[in-house]
C-alpha cells in the first residue's frame, strides 16, 4: 500500500514541538571484506561530502563444532584506495548466538580479543585516517542482553582510555521499548532504520523499507530514547526466495533487471516473479516454482522516509546509508540522498 | 480455652494479605521458542558410512563424528598410506609418532643416523620400527623429506583466527626454492610426489596462486606415481589457487572428485565446490569424463539445504542406476518427508511447528507422491542395488503418504529378505510406525496390540520417539471416543491431575482400576512404577478436591472407597488452629495434634453436631469449623488438606482468569486453586450470631473480615467492609478489638479514618 498523506500529516503534527538546530553529516557503511573504494563510490562520497566510512572490521560468530568464539570474514585494506575517507568507524558484527552459546570463559575474554583484532586491522588504514568511534552491531534479546552490556561496559572502559566512543546499532523493537529491552551501555545508537517488514510473509510488500510497518515503533518512548542516535537509512535491495510457500533465504543484491529473462523467470506483478525452469541464480540452484520477490529502496520511500524521520534526522549528527554498493547506488539519484541534508 | 485468647495467639493472615504487596510470578514459562515436535524413526543404520555423501548430506551426527570428521581421517589415511608403501614393515603407531610428533631435531638427527651407520637413531626415536627402517634400509630420501616436511610445518598449521598471522614470505619461498631442488634431485617418485605436496600448499598459504598454479603444472608431470591420497591433497591446493583466480568451473570439477575419492578431504571440498550460474553448471559437465563423475556433481548440488533433491536423482539415476549418491539421497529426503509428515494428523505440536518452524512444508504433499513414483520405478527394475533399503523406503513413503495398508504389504516383504540384525531392528520400528499410524479407532484389540509393542518388543525401546508416537495418535482416538481417562493418561500424570483435578477423568479412571478384568493395556495404565496401583492416589485426589469444594459429606464416603490404614499415607495436617502470625508455609504450631483428611471431616461433621445440639456453645464450634474452612483454602497454612500445589503467583492469575484454572510454568494442564472463604465466611457468621460474649464475637467478625477481603481480592470491584465496621460500631470496648487495632495497621487505619 502506498504511503498515506495521513500519517504524514500525524507526523508532521507531532514533529514541530522541540526542534533542535542541528546539521548531520552523511557517512555511509562498507559490509564487504575488501575495502577499496573506486571511482564511482568516491564520486558518491564527495557529492554528498560523506567523509565518515562505518566499516565493517570483522563479524564473531559462535562456532559449533570448534567449540569456540571465531572471528570471521577479517577487514582486508586497499590502502591507496580510500579516496574521500577521512574517518572510520570500525565496526563489529557480533551474533546474538555467541553471547548465547559461548561459555562463560570465552565471553569474559572476549572484550581484549576483539579490541586487540580491532587494533591489529586498523593497522592497515594509513596514518591520516581518523578514529574517534567504535560500533558494535548485535541484535541482542532478553537473554543475551546481561553478557552483551556486560561486553559493551568492559570494551567502553578500554576504548575510553584511547578517547574513542563507542555506539551500538538499535533496531525499531528495542527503540520502542526501552524498558523490556534495556539501553545499552554507549555513548550513542545508531537507529537502524531497515529490515522493519514480515520478511518470510510472501505478501508483504517490501521488509527493507515499510514505512507502514514501522510507525509503531516510533511511539512515544521512542522519541524518549535515552540515547542520542545517528541514523541509518537503506540503499540497498535482495531478492527474498520463497520454496514450496516458505521463505527460504535471501539473494544478495538482487534487482529486476537479473530476473529479465522470460523463459526463466515469469513476472506475476511488479517486483513478484516465479521461476519457470530449474536454473543457477548466484550461485544458487532456483527449483522450478520457486517464487521471488524482489525488494529495493525506491527513491519516493525514502522521500518519505525523510518526512517521516524528520525529527530524528533533525537530531543525529550523522545519516548513514547502508550500504557503500555502486552497483545499488545507481539506481538511486544522488540527489534523493542528499535531501536527506537539506 | 476462651475463644479471643485463642484467636489473639492465632496467625493474623488479613494483616499481611492487607499489607503486604503480593508477588507475582509471569504467567510464561521459562523463555524461548518451542522446540520442534517431530518424530523420527530413521535411524543411521539405512546409510553405508563409507559412502561419501553419508557423514555430510545426513544429518546424523554419529555418522558425522565416526567418519566425517576431516583433520582426523587425513591423519587416519595418511598414516596408513606410509605403512602400506613401507611395506607394512612399522606399526600405525610408529609411523604416526614419527610423521606428527617428532621434532624437527629428532628428523635432523634421523638423516645423519641414515648417512653414518655407527650413529644410532636419536633418543626419542629409538624403539621406533618406522625409524628404524629407515636407517637400515638407508633410506635417505625418507629421511630427508620428512625433515623438510618439519621445515615447513610451521607456515601451514591452522593459526589463532583471532591473532594476526605472521608474515613469513621470504622464508616460505626459500623452502619453495629448496624443496623445488630437492624434488629434483629425488628419485622415488612416491617421495617426489611428497614434495609437491608441500612445496604447493606452501604456495597456497602464501596466497600466490600463480606460484601455486605454476609449481602444479610444473612438478607433477613429473611424478609417475602409483595412486595415492597425496594426489588428492595436491589437487585440493590447485583447486584452491583455480578458485581464487576465479576458474571456479574447473575448480568445482576437482572438489567434486576429491569428495568422492578422498576421505581426507572430504568435508573442505564439500565446502569450496562453487558453480554460480548455468553456463558454470554445463561447463563443469562437459569437464566430467565419466557418468559417475557426472553423478556426484548432480549429488553435490541435490545436498544443498533446502534442495529438492528429487530432480537430481532422477538425473543420478539416468546415469548411474546403482550410483551409491541415490542410497543417501533418498534417506536425506525420507528424514525430510518424515519430519513434515509423520503423524500431522495427531500431532499436538503441529501449531507451534507450522508457526515457528514452518512445518510441515505446504508443497510436501505433492513432493512424497513425486517420490513415491520414482522409489517404485527404481524398485522395479531388475535386481536393483540396495533391495532392502529401497523396499523399506517404499514402504515409508506409503506410511507418509497416508497409504497404511500398502505401507504394511511393501514392509511384510521386506521381511523376506536377507538383512543384518541392526536393519532389522529398523524393519521392525517402520512396522510399528505403519500399524499405529493405521488405527482408525481404539478398541480392546487395538489395546491388547499396543500393551505388546511397548511391553513385548524391544524395538519401542531403541527408538525414543515410540512413546510420543503413540501417545499422540492414542489421544487422537480417546478424544474422538470420549474416553477422557485414558485421553488424559496419553498426555499427562497424576501429578498434573492433582493439581488441577478433573472428576470425570478421575472417576474414569477409578472405574478402569477397579475394573474386574482390565486388559494388559489398562493394567499398564493403572500400574504405578513400583508396582501397586494408582487406585489409592486417585481416591484421595477425588477426596481431597471434593474437600476444597465443600463437599465433605461426598468427600468422606470416597475416602472410605480406601484402607482406612492408608488415610494417614496422604498426609495429616490440624486446620483447627488460628495462627497469630500470618505464614502460610509454616504449618502446625502443635505438632502431636493432627488429623488426616477424613479425620477432619469426621472432625468437622462432629463440631457441626455438637454446635447444633447445643446453642450456647455453638458458637465456639460454628467458628472452629470456620477456622478449619479459612485455614485450608488458598489463604491457610493448612492449604495443603485440601490442594496439592500453591502459588503466590496465582491469585493474580486468578484474577485475569475467571475460569477457575491458573495457568503455570511447571504444570502444563493448569492449575486449581482453592480459593473458596465463603464456607468460612458464613460459619464466621454463625458464630457471631451465636456468639454470648462480645469477645468471641469480636474473634468471629475478624475472622469474617478476612474472608470477605479475600473474596474482594478475587473477584475485584468496589471494596466491602461491612465487617471491619460491625467490629468498630458493635465491639470497640472488647479488648480483642484494642488487640486488632495494635497488631493490625490497616485495620487501623480503617478505623481512623
Amino acid at each position: 500500500m502506498r504511503w498515506s498523506s495521513f500519517f504524514l500529516v500525524i507526523i508532521l503534527l507531532s514533529g514541530t514541538a522541540c526542534r533542535q538546530k542541528n546539521t548531520p553529516e552523511a557517512a555511509f557503511y562498507h559490509w564487504q571484506t575488501n575495502l577499496a573504494i573506486d571511482t564511482a563510490q568516491a564520486a558518491l562520497l564527495q557529492n554528498l561530502q560523506a567523509k565518515r566510512l562505518y566499516v565493517k572490521f570483522f563479524d564473531v560468530d559462535w562456532n559449533a563444532s570448534q567449540q569456540q568464539l571465531v572471528p570471521q570474514a577479517s577487514l582486508q585494506v586497499e590502502p591507496d584506495k580510500l579516496a574521500g575517507i577521512q574517518e572510520v568507524v570500525p565496526t563489529v558484527f557480533i551474533t546474538n548466538r555467541s553471547f548465547l552459546e559461548a561459555p562463560e570463559g570465552q565471553i569474559e575474554e572476549l572484550p581484549e580479543k576483539v579490541l586487540r583484532k580491532i587494533s591489529q586491522l586498523k593497522e592497515q588504514f594509513p596514518d591520516q585516517i581518523l578514529f574517534r568511534e567504535v560500533q558494535f552491531d548485535c541484535d541482542w534479546t532478553a537473554r543475551s542482553r546481561a553478557a552483551f552490556f556486560d561486553f559493551l561496559t568492559q570494551v567502553s572502559s578500554k576504548l575510553q582510555e584511547g578517547n574513542l566512543e563507542v555506539s551500538v546499532t538499535i533496531r525499531l523493537h528495542q527503540l520502542a521499548n526501552p524498558e523490556g529491552t534495556g539501553v545499552p551501555p554507549a555513548s550513542r545508537g545508531m537507529l537502524m532504520f531497515y529490515n522493519m517488514g514480515s520478511l518470510a510473509n510472501w505478501d508483504e510488500q517490501n521488509s527493507i523499507l515499510n514505512l507502514e510497518a514501522a510507525l509503531p515503533y516510533l511511539n512515544r518512548a521512542a522519541r524518549k530514547y535515552p540515547l542520542p542516535l545517528d541514523m541509518a537509512i537503506p540503499v540497498f535491495n535482495w531478492g527474498v526466495l520463497f520454496r514450496d510457500g516458505a521463505f527460504i533465504r535471501l539473494v544478495n543484491n538482487l534487482d529486476t533487471a537479473q530476473l529479465a529473462d522470460p523463459e526463466q523467470f515469469e513476472k506475476l506483478a511488479a517486483y513478484r516473479f516465479r521461476v519457470r525452469k530449474s536454473v543457477y541464480l548466484q550461485g544458487r540452484y532456483l527449483y522450478k516454482d520457486d517464487l521471488i520477490r524482489v525488494e529495493t529502496v525506491r527513491p519516493d520511500q525514502l522521500k518519505d522516509t525523510k518526512v517521516l524521520l524528520e525529527d530524528y534526522l533533525r537530531k543525529a549528527h550523522y545519516i548513514s546509508f547502508y550500504h557503500l554498493d555502486a552497483t545499488v547506488l545507481k539506481q538511486i539519484p544522488h540527489a534523493d540522498l542528499e535531501a536527506f541534508f537539506e | 480455652m476462651q475463644t479471643w485468647k485463642l484467636f489473639l495467639s492465632s496467625g493474623f493472615i488479613l494483616c499481611s494479605l492487607l499489607i503486604t504487596p503480593i508477588k507475582v510470578h509471569s504467567d510464561c514459562g521459562p523463555l524461548g521458542t518451542p522446540a520442534l515436535n517431530t518424530y523420527t524413526f530413521l535411524q543411521p543404520i539405512l546409510a553405508d558410512p563409507a559412502a561419501p555423501g553419508a557423514p555430510y548430506f545426513l544429518d546424523f551426527e554419529v555418522l558425522y563424528e565416526e567418519y566425517g570428521r576431516q583433520s582426523y581421517n587425513q591423519i587416519v589415511t595418511n598414516v596408513q598410506e606410509w605403512q602400506e608403501r613401507f611395506c607394512k614393515t612399522a606399526s600405525v603407531d610408529d609411523i604416526y609418532e614419527l610423521v606428527y610428533k617428532s621434532s624437527l631435531y629428532d628428523a635432523r638427527e634421523l638423516i645423519n643416523s641414515v648417512n653414518n651407520k655407527r650413529l644410532a637413531l636419536p633418543v626419542n626415536l629409538r624403539g621406533n620400527l618406522f625409524a628404524a627402517y629407515i636407517k637400515n634400509t638407508g633410506c635417505i630420501e625418507t629421511a630427508e623429506y620428512l625433515y623438510f616436511a618439519k621445515q615447513c610445518e610451521p607456515y601451514v598449521i591452522e593459526y589463532d583466527a583471532w591473532e594476526l598471522r605472521e608474515n613469513n614470505e621470504t622464508e616460505m619461498r626459500l623452502l619453495i626454492e629448496q624443496g623445488r631442488n630437492d624434488f629434483m634431485d629425488t628419485e622415488s617418485y612416491y617421495i617426489r610426489l611428497r614434495y609437491a605436496y608441500q612445496l604447493i600448499r606452501l604456495a597456497h598459504y602464501l596466497r600466490d596462486y600463480d606460484l601455486t598454479i605454476d609449481l602444479y603444472d610444473f612438478l607433477m608431470p613429473k611424478i609417475d606415481n602409483d595412486p595415492s591420497i597425496i594426489e588428492y591433497w595436491i589437487m585440493g591446493h590447485y583447486a584452491g589457487a583455480l578458485l581464487a583466480k576465479g576458474r571456479n568451473v574447473e575448480a568445482s570439477y576437482l572438489y567434486s572428485l576429491i569428495f568422492e575419492n578422498s576421505v581426507g578431504k572430504r568435508e573442505s571440498a564439500l565446502q569450496s565446490y562453487s558453480l554460480k550460474s548455468e553456463e558454470d553448471w554445463k561447463a563443469c559437465l562437459l569437464l566430467c569424463n565419466t557418468d559417475e563423475e557426472r553423478a556426484t556433481i548432480y549429488a553435490l548440488r541435490a545436498n544443498a539445504e533446502d534442495s529438492k533433491a528429487l530432480e537430481d536423482m532422477k538425473a543420478i539415476y539416468e546415469l548411474d542406476p546403482d550410483s551409491h549418491h541415490l542410497d543417501i539421497l533418498l534417506i536425506k529426503e525420507m528424514k525430510r518427508l518424515e519430519k513434515n509428515l509423520l503423524g500431522l494428523e495427531f500431532n499436538p505440536g503441529k501449531r507451534q511447528n507450522r508457526q515457528f518452524y514452518n512445518v510441515p512444508k505446504p508443497g510436501m504433499g505433492q513432493y512424497v507422491i513425486d517420490f513415491q513414483a520414482f522409489v517404485r520405478r527404481h524398485n522395479q527394475q531388475a535386481n536393483p542395488a540396495n533391495e532392502v533399503l529401497w523396499t523399506l523406503a517404499e514402504g515409508y513413503l506409503e506410511v507418509l503418504a497416508g497409504d497404511y495398508y500398502a505401507a504394511k504389504k511393501t514392509l511384510a516383504k521386506a521381511e523376506q529378505m536377507k538383512m543384518s540384525d541392526r536393519m532389522q531392528e529398523q524393519l521392525s520400528a517402520l512396522q510399528i510406525v505403519a500399524q499405529v499410524a493405521g488405527y482408525s479407532v481404539v478398541n480392546e484389540e487395538v489395546e491388547t496390540d499396543i500393551a505388546r509393542i511397548k511391553l513385548d518388543d524391544a524395538t519401542y525401546d531403541r527408538f525414543p520417539d515410540f512413546k510420543r508416537y503413540i501417545a499422540d495418535k492414542l489421544s487422537l482416538l480417546y478424544e474422538e471416543s470420549g474416553q477422557v481417562g485414558k485421553l488424559f493418561l496419553q498426555q499427562h500424570n497424576l501429578t498434573d491431575l492433582k493439581v488441577n483435578p478433573e472428576l470425570e477423568v478421575i472417576d474414569e479412571l477409578i472405574a478402569i482400576a477397579t475394573k474386574e478384568l482390565p486388559n494388559r493395556f489398562e493394567r499398564d495404565l493403572i500400574r504405578k512404577e513400583d508396582g501397586t496401583s494408582i487406585l489409592n492416589d486417585l481416591i484421595d485426589i477425588k477426596g481431597t478436591y471434593l474437600m476444597s469444594r465443600g463437599e465433605m459429606v461426598a468427600a468422606l464416603e470416597v475416602f472410605k472407597e480406601m484402607d482406612e490404614l492408608s488415610w494417614e499415607r496422604y498426609g495429616v495436617f490440624n486446620p483447627f488452629e488460628a495462627h497469630l502470625i500470618d505464614c502460610i508455609n509454616c504449618g502446625n504450631r502443635d505438632s502431636l495434634t493432627a488429623y488426616s483428611k477424613p479425620v477432619i471431616i469426621q472432625r468437622i461433621r462432629d463440631l457441626e453436631y455438637k454446635a447444633l445440639a447445643n446453642r450456647e456453645q455453638g458458637a465456639i464450634y460454628f467458628y472452629q469449623i470456620g477456622l478449619a474452612y479459612y485455614n485450608m483454602s488458598y489463604f491457610g497454612y493448612a492449604w495443603n488438606a485440601t490442594d496439592y500445589f500453591r502459588s503466590g503467583a496465582s491469585l493474580k492469575s486468578r484474577q485475569r482468569n475467571a475460569a477457575g484454572v491458573v495457568p503455570t510454568w511447571q504444570f502444563d494442564f493448569g492449575n486449581k486453586e482453592n480459593f473458596n472463604t465463603q464456607i468460612a465466611e458464613e460459619y464466621f457468621q454463625k458464630a457471631i450470631q451465636l456468639a454470648g460474649n462480645s469477645e468471641l464475637a469480636a474473634t468471629a467478625a475478624f475472622m469474617a473480615a478476612k474472608c470477605e477481603q479475600s473474596n474482594n481480592y478475587l473477584n475485584g470491584g468496589q471494596r466491602t467492609y461491612q465487617y471491619f465496621d460491625m467490629l468498630r460500631d458493635r465491639y470497640a470496648d472488647t479488648r480483642f478489638y484494642q488487640k486488632a487495632i495494635e497488631e493490625c495497621r490497616y485495620f487501623s487505619a480503617y478505623t481512623s479514618r
